[in-house]
Formats: structure tokens, C-alpha cells, sequence
């Protein structure tokens, strides 16, 4: 799609609801009250097709996730991904980019920040291994970014399609280093060897297995909400993804905020991958991200493209995607049917949200 | 490794053969795209479409009936974005995703609901070839290109027939009108909607076909994900192929080209890691698209939604 | 709804239904694993496994299928909360998260499957060693001696350990057997991938393979489907399970799994207080030969006695650091 297009391809992602001030947020809560109601109706019709438990399910969904300790451990674990990914996504669509490469960028990350902790992690203590492993991740995920920012500031390619192939190239590349150098072989299968003790992650509720990356990811988004909101190159980002052209006009240097937006967001996204490696798994895994990219889409746009919206989704869809998980267990689901059920969720969502925004236009 | 490999006629009926599923959804895809509307979601489109051609081709014994419903299947879904897209003014990326998303679930989940757990695996029979009386027995070209089975032949023939529909009909004039500018056809009287509505329902019989031919002619079952990122490879085939029938058959056949390469180096050729191998379709193909991008131009009013109300 | 009428909620549905307490008494047993049940091959013989312990030792079971790493500490903590005392992982992937919860979660007991004896196993957990190469190397020997192409094919999923150890037998077994074929492998990179699958096996039977090994396990629909296009008659090999319907003319042989035999004896001593040990599921004691059918004859006996000898204790190098 042409720059021209661009911002115009902002609405398509975003629906701006034009009704003002306090209202606003009356509106959006309500419209997302109507559109829970309208997910769980259909949910409980196609729980009642698959022959489960209705009331069962309901319970399940939020009791596995958040009526336990362990529970809501698990959950927080899961909105570090979740929230970062998000943020990816949404500091590139400020810029007005789509970023479709988390999972690829979070791979990447998570190769950086293991790769340098299997070189150096035996030498150096917690203290400092542990935050040069995160901003390894920052850094591979960056590098990642950076190709469809500079194929895109160069030669105006496209970004969507650059981050889908780069996607499948940190996959294979991911599964190359799980199964080759650093295997190890008495798993059987694409996992490294254990990563030094001093590249771990300290937990937040050891006994229940939480650990700490959430907060990480709390402090990282507030950093990008300053970011966008507070400083120069946040105003940069978001007159390029307003307008381009008068974005130039103004002195902004377009190829340049290009380049660093993308890179931006995919050093987020690196840095999602690192956590999971150093705080979740202790190794790198093939499988690190059961498809967190598609996920952090749909919450930045649930989120309505702002740091809060975002954060409060995030957690939101932490909830959703625990709770339908445990469907199979509790209501002897298919484990399919969680996936089913969460993009139906999604859909409703997004189809309240769309007709409000259609009337509000008016 | 000889360089003989690369001229192996077994290569290239491969090749023909991998890229036809790919050249027919990339069609229907250019088809929506022409229209004025993004669809992110085939890969969900053309999973649930083979799901379906695979579970009604082993109730009724028909393959014919099976491709139909695959077609159906995924020209539902396309319909459902559209009406997100056309009726709400919504968002296409998004919902596209949400799409994709609910197409892996539920096609892995339709399985498991009609088959339930086996010992042995569900097949149905596949497509037999059909040799072209004369043109098959031709040296070497025959057997490459005239022993293929139906769907592979249509695959082919829908290149030219979807670039006359688009360039040589009234219909597909104002089809890419709307994609460049729905005012103007709006100012002629004509439904966006309608048009939009119809290149839906097109693009989806088009996607879901191209979902069908994995069961129906490849494998002869259905797994869970078994399009493996095929439907975004059409996705990108579009944009590579500048949104032209004819360019957009020259970059399928060539992924597949380099994709069948590469399983034939891989027997051969040890010393780099199999996995730099099976990166190398899609590395080429980032290289080729990037080589070519310069002055690829989209239909101006791609994914925008049309709001006869506003202004400018 | 807040915990306490939840809890309310529960107890009242408890005491409602008589037949539970009753059910409580029954010792649990969970399984995680990491593909679906309908899967027709490695799944499913793990879930079949564990509904045959559930009938012998009168157990209440539960299975999460298609459960992927990030999500098994979550899936493993819920079902011990639950009071499910004894959690199977029918998958290698899992060893790390249970290197993490065994030490934490001591009253539960595991059964974790691994390529071979784990280092440093914790003492609630039973290892289950999965010899692939062993019964690959008979697999290769029958390939060896049925091919007259003297070109036997080897489609392999994952460069994993497992595979790549099988590889190597089979590649032995073709030197000791027949001195003249030679292997053709190459790797599809996924297990389940029919359509790369049957691209792999094409490409070895345009290269002259007659006979092959596989290595996959939904792939193989799509070797099946290459072979039935093949030029030549072309055999090939199955595991897990026994799938003569899918290729009657082609199949030639299965190395069968039976986790009946692993998961019966280590269950049975668990129920009985012995919680760690070490089961090697090799030919013999888990993997069995089917039928060999569509071979000439005077080699499926010659394939049954190498078998012997491999039960019987016939050396295997397990090569892993490098392949043919």
C-alpha cells in the first residue's frame, strides 16, 4: 500500500468514536458491556452445540484464572507477553505501521538473550547478566525491526508482508539453534540446554510460579506511553502516522522515524521473547510463543491504540486465554474449542464496537 | 551438486503442482484487493475450506460435492469480513485477524467433532490425474504439464480468465474502480456495496478452492494447520504480483519452484543445517519483493472503508 | 461470582450428587500432551494408554491434549491442586517444566518420557526412555533387503535427537544387510505436515528410492499419497500404530508402541508406594513388529530375526553427533 494511502489504512485498524470528552469513555465502556454480553450469548450457544456444561464453563473460565493463587500467577506470567506484544503493536500503528512480526521478533530476542547468556552467563553475576540478557532481547528484537523499517524507508516495501516472511525465517531459525548447537538431547525435542543461574529471572510468587517479568512489562509500558505522549520523538511518531506528508513538510525526517518506530516496536517485542526465555522457561524453547503475535494485534486494537486501553486488554485476554484452556479440563472441550471460543469473543467485540463507532459517526 | 538439478523436469511438475493451491487463492485474494477490500485472514479461510471439502468429500464419496463446500465455507467467511468491512466501516486488519484465528480453531475443532479419536487416521481418495489425450505422450513437456489432475489444469486456466474478468468486462472495470475510487462509481449510480459484496463472494469461492485442493489433491486427509502459512504466502503473491493475474502466477511459481528445490538439494546437500534450507523460500522471496517493489502500486482505496457520507 | 458462593456453589453441587463420594475415593491420574488425541498415531496411543491404566487400576483420568509448553506449568499446577496424584508427560518437551514442579510439588508423583535416562531425576518421578533407534535399525534392515533399486529413503521430520540417532541405525542396519543400497534422507522440518511431507518422499522416489522409512507422524499421509503416484511400486515403513487400511499395497511394516506395557508396570508400582524408577521402552518391552506384508518372501523371516537379536540384547550405536 502506497504512503499516500496510509493514513487513510490508520482508519481501517482504528475507528475513531467522534463523540467528545467524558462521554467518551461512557460510551466505550458501555460498548464493550454489550459487547461481553453479546461474546458470552454465543459462547454459551456453541458450548451448549459442543454438548458442555454452560454454567460449568462460565465458572471454569474464571475460577482457573483467577480463583487461585496458582491461577492468577499463570495469568500474570502470560500478560508479559501479551502487554509488550501489544505495545509493539500499537507504538507501530502510532507511527501508522502495521507490525504483524511479534512472533518472529520475539524469537529473535529470545536467540540474542540466550545466545549471550550461554557465552558469558557462567562469568558474570545475576546482577548484571540478567539485565545485559534483557537488553539482549531489546537488541535482537530491534535488529529484527529494523528490516522492514529500513525496506520501508528505503524502497517504501511494505512492511506487513517483510514481518509475515521474517516470521517463518526466525522460526526456522529459532528451531536451528533449539536442535543444533545449543540442543539439549536427553528432551528429545527443539529445547536448549538449561541457561545459566545467573540469567534468571527472580520470581514474584515463587510458591505459585509468577515471576517477575510483569512487572517488567508494567514499567517498559509506561515508558512507551511517556514516550508517544512526552517527548519529541513521540510527537515525530505520531504526525508521521497522522500524516506523512505534512509530517515532512514540517521537518520531520519520514525514512528516519520509519526506521526507529519499527525498530522500536520490535525491540519490545525482543524483549517479550527474552522474558520467557530467562523467566519462564529457562531455556529457549521452539513453541516460546503460541501465536502471542496474532493476540497482540487484537488487543491493541481492543485497547483502542492507547497505553491504558492496551494494558487493561492485555490482562483481559491473560484471563480469557487461561480460562478457555481450561475448558478441556473442566467442561471436556476439545482443546480447539478454547480457541474458537476466544476468537468468537474477539469478533463480537470487535462487531459492538464497529456498529457503535458506525452510529457515532452518525 | 549437479546444476543438472535445476532443470530436472520432475522439478518442474513439482513445481506446478505446489503452486497451484497458491495461485488460486492469491487470485481470489486480488479479487477482494481489486474491490477495495484487505483480507488478512485467508490462511483461517482456506483451513476451515479444507476441513469442509475434506469432511463432506468422506460423507458423501464426492469430491466434486467436497470442493463445492470447501468453496462455501471459506466464501462465508470472505462475506463476513466484507460485511465488517462495508456495512460497519470496520476494521479489516483486525477483523481479518480474528478471522485467521477463529478459521485454525474451528477447522481443527470440525475435525475433532466429526471423527472423535481413531487408531487410524480418516483418508479420502484424492484427484487422479488426467492426462491430456496427445499432449501427454509429448517428450519430457508432456509428462510435466499435460499429466496433471483437473484442478491443477483449472489453476492455470483461471490466470488468463480472472485477467479478462477484470480487464475486459464491465463488470471488472467497475470492480477496480471501486478500488480506486468508489466516488466516482457511487456518482454513476452503482452499488460499492454491491460490487464489494460480489468481489467477496468471488475472491472467497476462489480462496476456499485453493484451501480444497490441499486435501483433495495432495494428501487425502486434513490436518490441523496444513495450509503452514500458505494462505499468507497468497497474501503476499497479491502485492508481488502487483495486483495483476499474470505477475502474481510468476511469483507462485516461483516460491514453488524454490520450495521443490530445495527438498531435492536437501537429499544431497548436508553441510548446511536443514533448517537455512527449508528459510530459503521465503528468504527469496523477501529478496525478490523487495527487488521488485519499486513502483507497486495498490488500488488507491484499499482497505479504506467507503463512507458516502463524508467529505473530500 | 466471588469465591465464597463459588465455593458454596460447589459444595452444594457435591453433596447433590450421591454417587461422589464414592468417586472421590478413586485414586487420579493426569496425562499432558502436546498434539490431539485424533491424531490416529502418538497422541493417540498415549490417551488409549491411560484410559487402559484408568479400567486396570480403577483410577479417575484426565487428559490436556494439544498442550503447548508455555501453557504445561499452568495445566500441571491445576491438576495437583486438584488432587491429581500422578501427571504422565507423553512428550520429551515437558522434562523442563517437570525438573521445575517435581522438587516443589512432592506429593504428586510423575511420569516423564525422555530419549533415555535423565540426569539428576527428582525422586517422585518414573523415567520412561524411548529407544527409537533400536527398533529403526530393524525397520532400516527390512528396507535393505526388500529395495531392488538398492535406494532406500528415509523421510524424517525434526533434526531431534531421537531422529537423528534413528537415521544413523538406519544407515547401520543398510551397511550390515546390504552392502550395495544406499540412504536417501532428508529432513521435512515438522512432523505434521502432509504436504512437505509428500514433497520430501517425491523427491527421494524421483532420486530412485523403492522403499522408505518414515520418521513423521500426520506426514505421512502425504508420503502415502506420494508413493500411490509413484512410477514404481514403492514400500514403506509406520510407527505407533498399525495403519494397514491407509496403503494396503504399499505398507510394509509398523513398529508398534504399546504404552500399555510401561504405563501398566510404573503405574502399578506408584499405586504401590515406589516412586521413581527407570522403564526402557525398547524392542521387547513396549516396541513390537507387526505383520510384514507385500515383502518377498524369506524376508519378513529374516527381518523377525534380526528383530530377536535386537531384543535380545544386539548392540545399536547410538550416534548423535553426527549424520550419514
Amino acid at each position: 500500500m502506497s504512503a499516500e494511502s496510509r493514513p487513510a489504512v490508520a482508519e481501517a485498524v482504528v475507528v475513531p468514536v467522534r463523540s467528545g470528552g467524558r462521554s467518551r469513555v461512557t460510551t466505550a465502556v458501555l460498548t464493550y458491556v454489550v459487547a461481553v454480553a453479546l461474546a458470552a450469548a454465543v459462547s454459551a450457544l456453541f458450548i451448549l452445540a459442543m454438548r458442555g456444561d454452560v454454567a460449568l464453563a462460565f465458572r471454569t473460565i474464571l475460577s482457573s484464572s483467577l480463583g487461585s493463587v496458582a491461577g492468577i500467577a499463570q495469568t500474570l506470567n502470560k500478560i508479559s507477553p501479551l502487554l509488550l506484544g501489544s505495545m509493539a503493536v500499537m507504538l507501530a500503528r502510532q507511527g501508522g505501521f502495521f507490525n504483524i512480526g511479534v512472533d518472529g521478533q520475539m524469537y529473535a530476542g529470545a536467540i540474542v538473550a540466550t545466545g549471550l547468556a550461554f557465552a558469558v552467563g557462567g562469568a558474570l553475576p545475576l546482577v548484571l547478566m540478567l539485565p545485559l540478557a534483557l537488553l539482549a532481547g531489546f537488541a535482537g528484537g530491534a535488529a529484527l525491526g529494523a528490516v522492514p523499517g529500513a525496506l520501508r524507508a528505503r524502497w517504501g516495501v511494505n512492511e506487513i508482508f517483510v514481518t509475515v516472511m521474517l516470521n517463518f525465517i526466525a522460526y526456522y531459525l529459532t528451531e536451528w539453534v533449539a536442535t543444533g548447537p545449543w540442543n539439549d538431547p536427553i528432551t528429545g525435542e527443539a529445547i536448549t540446554r538449561v541457561l545459566p543461574e545467573s540469567a534468571t529471572l527472580p520470581m514474584l510468587l515463587p510458591a505459585a510460579g509468577a515471576h517477575a517479568g510483569v512487572l517488567i512489562a508494567l514499567v517498559m509500558s509506561a515508558a512507551v506511553a511517556v514516550l508517544l505522549g512526552r517527548t519529541l520523538l513521540g510527537y515525530e511518531i505520531r504526525t508521521v502516522g497522522d500524516n506523512p506528508r505534512a509530517a515532512t513538510l514540517g521537518g520531520v525526517r519520514l525514512g528516519r522515524i520509519t526506521l526507529v518506530t519499527l525498530a522500536l516496536s520490535g525491540a519490545l517485542a525482543g524483549l517479550a521473547g527474552a522474558i520467557e526465555v530467562v523467566g519462564y522457561h529457562n531455556r529457549l524453547i521452539l513453541g516460546l510463543t503460541p501465536g502471542y503475535g496474532a493476540m497482540a494485534i487484537l488487543i491493541a486494537v481492543l485497547g483502542r491504540m492507547h497505553p491504558i486501553g492496551v494494558a487493561v486488554a492485555s490482562a483481559l485476554v491473560a484471563v480469557l486465554m487461561v480460562g478457555a484452556d481450561s475448558l478441556q479440563r473442566s467442561v471436556k472441550l476439545p482443546a480447539s474449542a478454547g480457541a474458537v471460543f476466544q476468537a468468537i469473543v474477539v469478533l463480537c467485540v470487535l462487531l459492538v464496537e464497529a456498529r457503535a463507532a458506525r452510529r457515532a459517526r452518525g | 551438486m549437479s546444476l543438472w538439478l535445476l532443470v530436472d523436469p520432475h522439478l518442474w511438475q513439482q513445481t506446478l503442482v505446489y503452486a497451484a493451491p497458491l495461485i488460486i487463492a492469491a487470485l481470489g485474494e486480488l479479487i477482494i484487493e481489486r474491490s477495495g477490500v484487505l483480507n488478512i485472514g485467508i490462511e483461517g479461510m482456506m483451513l476451515v475450506a479444507a476441513v469442509t471439502c475434506f469432511v463432506v468429500t468422506w460423507q458423501t464419496r464426492s469430491a466434486a460435492a467436497g470442493i463445492v463446500a470447501g468453496m462455501g465455507a471459506a466464501a462465508i467467511l470472505t462475506l463476513l469480513l466484507v460485511y465488517y468491512a462495508v456495512a460497519l466501516g470496520g476494521p479489516q486488519i483486525t477483523v481479518g485477524l480474528g478471522l485467521y484465528v477463529l478459521g485454525v480453531g474451528l477447522s481443527s475443532l470440525l475435525f475433532r467433532v466429526v471423527f472423535g479419536v481413531r487408531t487410524s487416521p480418516p483418508s479420502v481418495q484424492t484427484l487422479a490425474p488426467v492426462p491430456l489425450p496427445g499432449l501427454a505422450d509429448l517428450p519430457v513437456v508432456g509428462h510435466v504439464f499435460f499429466h496433471q489432475t483437473l484442478l491443477t489444469y483449472l489453476a492455470f486456466l483461471l490466470v488468463p480468465l480472472v485477467h479478462l474478468a477484470l480487464f475486459r468486462t464491465p463488470w471488472g472495470l467497475r470492480l477496480r474502480a471501486t478500488g480506486e475510487n468508489p466516488r466516482s462509481v457511487d456518482a454513476l449510480g452503482i452499488s460499492v456495496e454491491r460490487l464489494r459484496y460480489g468481489a467477496a463472494a468471488v475472491g472467497g469461492l476462489l480462496i476456499g478452492l485453493g484451501g480444497a485442493y490441499l486435501p483433495i489433491v495432495l494428501t487425502g486427509t486434513f490436518s490441523d494447520n496444513m495450509t503452514a502459512g500458505r494462505g499468507w504466502l497468497a497474501l503476499m503473491l497479491v502485492i508481488f504480483g502487483r495486483w495483476m493475474p499474470f505477475t502474481a502466477l510468476g511469483g507462485a511459481l516461483l516460491f514453488a519452484y524454490v520450495e521443490a528445490f530445495q527438498f531435492k538439494a536437501g537429499i544431497v546437500e548436508k553441510a548446511v543445517p536443514v533448517q537455512f534450507l527449508l528459510m530459503l523460500p521465503y528468504l527469496f522471496a523477501l529478496v525478490v519483493l523487495v527487488r521488485i517493489y519499486r513502483g507497486a502500486r495498490a488500488p488507491q482505496a484499499l482497505a479504506v472503508p467507503y463512507d458516502r457520507e463524508a467529505r473530500g | 461470582m466471588d469465591r465464597r458462593s463459588f465455593l458454596a456453589l460447589t459444595l452444594a453441587g457435591a453433596a447433590a450428587r450421591p454417587g461422589l463420594a464414592a468417586a472421590q475415593a478413586k485414586r487420579k491420574m493426569a496425562m499432558i500432551m502436546p498434539g490431539p488425541i485424533q491424531d490416529a498415531d502418538f497422541n493417540a496411543v498415549g490417551y488409549l494408554a491411560l484410559q487402559q491404566v484408568a479400567k486396570t487400576y480403577d483410577l479417575q483420568v484426565s487428559h490436556s491434549e494439544s498442550v503447548v509448553v508455555a501453557d504445561a506449568e499452568r495445566i500441571t499446577r491445576e491438576y495437583v491442586t486438584a488432587g491429581y496424584e500422578i501427571v504422565a508427560n507423553h512428550g520429551g518437551q515437558f522434562i523442563p517444566i517437570m525438573n521445575k514442579l517435581a522438587p516443589q510439588l512432592s506429593n504428586a508423583t510423575w511420569i516423564q518420557e525422555a530419549s533415555g535416562r535423565l540426569p539428576n531425576l527428582p525422586k517422585n518421578v518414573w523415567n520412561i526412555g524411548r529407544k527409537f533407534h533400536q527398533g529403526f535399525y530393524v525397520l532400516g534392515a527390512l528396507g535393505a533387503l526388500a529395495t531392488k533399486t538398492d535406494r532406500v529413503g528415509m523421510v524424517c521430520g525434526v533434526r531431534l535427537p531421537d531422529v537423528i540417532t534413528s537415521v544413523n541405525s538406519v544407515a547401520q542396519a543398510i551397511k550390515d544387510v546390504n552392502g550395495k543400497a544406499q540412504l536417501l534422507y532428508n529432513w521435512v522440518g515438522d512432523f505434521n505436515d502432509p504436504v512437505k511431507a509428500r514433497q520430501t518422499a517425491e523427491a527421494q522416489i524421483a532420486a530412485g528410492a523403492d522403499f522408505i522409512v518414515v520418521f513423521v507422524n500426520l506426514g505421512l499421509s502425504g508420503v502415502i499419497e506420494a508413493v500411490k503416484a509413484a512410477p514404481r511400486p514403492v514400500l514403506l515403513t509406520t510407527f505407533y500404530t498399525e495403519k494397514w487400511d491407509l496403503a494396503p499395497k504399499n505398507l510394509a511394516i509398523s513398529l508398534l508402541f504399546d504404552f500399555n506395557k510401561p504405563y501398566h508396570e510404573i503405574v502399578g508400582k506408584i499405586l504401590k508406594g515406589e516412586r521413581t524408577g527407570y522403564y526402557e521402552m525398547r524392542p521387547g518391552s513396549g516396541m513390537e513388529l507387526s505383520e510384514i506384508r507385500n515383502v518377498p518372501p524369506g524376508v519378513g523371516d529374516k527381518v523377525r530375526a534380526i528383530f530377536k537379536d535386537v531384543v535380545g540384547g544386539k548392540a545399536i550405536p547410538e550416534v548423535l553427533d553426527k549424520t550419514p
